[in-house]
């Protein structure tokens, strides 16, 4: 009975004292091990960024239609189709920045913001109340350029988060945030699985989509068939999310953010 | 033992318990999370974080569930059970770490409390591959909460100890839940079958070790059944009975001394034949049951006196099972060798 364990007395046995500890220290190499495994398991996570924290000052001109953009000139260059970038603009937290932006349409501004951005494709989280009047200038009419008619197989992510302020900000893992994203107004985007190429959604009229309309469709692999065309530096896609069917369903469907590309 | 409640009854063991779980939890969190902000810079930071904690949780919630199991097979885990509700109470607050770190990142901030936004953000009620496995982890955190919040032994007592048991029996509901929340939520996620194998070894580990424990608790209780089953009686635990001393039962109306000497148990007529003297009541001396009134002396597996002198007395089958003695109450002819039954090097502790 020399090896019996009570808890309360000040020293354990001797011999079980050494098992426990040969087990604890088992213990520490299996967390530190598991520990390292799993994140060598993770997907890699795509480049994307948000500049959080570090503020900007913009100028341009804000449109609405379909999104909120603001229109920012590209100095030197002439050609109409590429004199302005153009950057989504988005409020804080899970919102779109139509409410902020509403009484600005149209005007040339200044306003501040920090950065979000993704292969190529750039946001701006507006700082509330940052905006302001610069002087009047002339609304640019964007050319607008129709391109195909296009089947592709992808995701429909909510490009606040895809385009960096979650990382991953896509997959199954993320698609309750991207619901309440899109149901707060931040722009739907559908990301071709082939290209990773990055489409605005826009409806069949061309105008923004009901924001819960893509809701039960976030973050599984879709194939849509839509008409793709360019305006300004956007390419837009349309969808009838009538006719968005789910794929066939089971465990081992694969519900992956997307991942880079190498 | 105590006669009040404190939050804790603190000892050393406790304390070291402690150190040492927390110094884990420590290494864990900041290895998955500083290793992986190292090498995956383009992370968000609540990404690990909540990967970090939601993984240590399910951890500490395979190591809670192997302990039961492992202390039943080898005695010499009892330690690690000791202080196992602090294992239990941690296992919840990383949990709730991860759950509230969670619901911040992908609840919070929209047009939607949070909380009603976890429920109804995924439609998907009705699909496998889109089910909404976040619904699956926060039942399991209410689970793990419930066990948490009563793991005091103040609602050990008030509950009472039956139902307290009922209630702590919910972890393996909410086990089952977390382990479908990671199948239909990260292992969906992630393309690597690193996850996936870690998964399953993990269950694999916890299920097989239950079974074990479970088969052996068949297998004492079927050697028991057929004890019973022969007409023997338990008696009594064997650690009950000093070493070379006996403890006294009556059996069909026989009074029975059963002897525990070097190993081995054997059982007597209560009754010397020397005045009727408690055997019982004696002790063994140089290997002979020694009556306390004059010292007359049995060997314990004949029942008979050592020579020159002759007298006998009646002697019983015994067998001990696990840790428990049984003896069949139907005498031996006074005098008769009975084979000892042998004590198992691993003694069943009784609670």
């Amino acid at each position: 009975m020399n090896d019996f364990y009570v808890g309360y007395l000040p020293k354990a046995p001797t011999e079980l004292a050494r098992f426990t500890r040969r087990v604890v220290i088992g213990l520490a190499l299996v967390t530190v091990a598991i520990a390292l495994l799993l994140l060598r398991g993770q997907n890699p996570f795509p480049p994307s960024a948000f500049e959080f924290g570090k503020a900007r000052s913009f100028e341009g001109v804000i449109q609405a239609q379909p999104y909120a953009v603001l229109l920012v000139a590209r100095p030197g260059q002439t050609a109409a189709e590429d004199r302005y970038s153009e950057y989504l603009l988005v409020a804080p937290g899970k919102h779109g920045a139509g409410d902020l932006v509403s009484g600005w349409v149209g005007k040339s501004v200044r306003l501040g913001g920090q950065l979000i951005y993704r292969d190529g494709v750039t946001m701006i989280e507006i700082e509330p109340g940052s905006i302001t009047l610069r002087e009047s200038e002339t609304p640019p009419a964007l050319p607008t350029r129709s391109v195909d008619v296009v089947t592709m197989t992808g995701e429909i992510v909510d490009s606040k988060c895809y385009l960096g302020v979650m990382n991953p900000g896509s997959g199954k893992v993320h698609r309750d945030c991207a619901s309440r994203c899109l149901s707060g107004g931040i722009p739907p985007i559908f990301i071709a699985i082939a290209t990773h190429k990055q489409f605005l959604l826009v409806g069949t009229d061309g105008k923004a989509l009901n924001r819960d309309a893509l809701r039960e469709f976030v973050a599984e692999p879709l194939i849509i068939q839509g008409e793709v065309f360019e305006r300004g530096d956007q390419h837009l896609l349309t969808v009838d999310p009538q006719l968005l069917k789910h794929q066939p369903d089971g465990l081992t469907a694969s519900r992956h953010p997307i991942q880079p590309r190498r | 033992m105590s006669v009040q409640y404190g939050a804790i009854g603190w000892n050393r063991q406790k304390k070291i318990y402690d150190v040492v779980l927390g110094s884990l939890l420590v290494i864990y969190l900041a290895l998955f999370v500083g290793v992986g902000a190292l090498v995956n810079p383009n992370a968000t930071a609540e990404t690990l974080l909540i990967r970090a904690f939601g993984t240590s949780a399910f951890l500490l919630l395979n190591i809670v569930l192997c302990i039961g199991p492992l202390a039943r097979l080898d005695r010499r885990f009892l330690p690690l059970l000791y202080n196992r509700r602090h294992l239990g109470v941690t296992t919840f607050l990383m949990s709730l770490a991860h759950g509230g770190f969670a619901l911040f990142q992908f609840h919070a901030l929209g047009n939607l409390n949070p909380l009603l936004s976890l429920l109804v953000s995924n439609p998907r009620y009705g699909s496998v591959a889109d089910f909404p496995f976040q619904a699956l982890g926060f039942v399991a955190l209410l689970i793990l909460f419930l066990m948490a919040a009563t793991s005091h032994d103040f609602w050990l007592r008030n509950l009472s100890a039956p139902t307290w048991k009922r209630l702590h029996m919910m972890v393996y509901v909410a086990y089952a839940l977390l382990v479908a929340h990671i199948v239909l939520g990260a292992l969906q996620s992630e393309a690597s079958s690193i996850l996936a194998s870690v998964l399953v070894v993990g269950v694999a580990i916890v299920l097989s070790l239950h079974l074990a424990a479970a088969l052996r608790e068949k297998t004492i209780d079927r050697a028991k059944l057929h004890a019973t089953e022969e007409g023997f009686v338990e008696v009594c635990p064997v650690d009950r009975i000093s070493e070379k001393c006996a403890t006294m039962v009556s059996v069909s109306g026989e009074r029975v001394a059963v002897f525990r000497y070097e190993g081995k148990v054997s059982a007597i007529s209560n009754v010397c034949q020397h005045q009727n003297g408690p055997l019982g009541e004696g002790r063994i001396i140089d290997g002979c049951v020694t009556c306390p009134w004059h010292g007359y002396q049995y060997r314990p597996e004949t029942g008979a006196a050592p020579a020159p002198f002759k007298e006998k007395v009646p002697t019983f089958l015994v067998k001990v099972i696990e840790g428990t003695v049984f003896v069949h109450p139907k005498p031996n002819a006074p005098g008769t060798y009975v084979e000892p039954a042998q004590v198992e090097c691993r003694e069943e502790q009784t609670r």
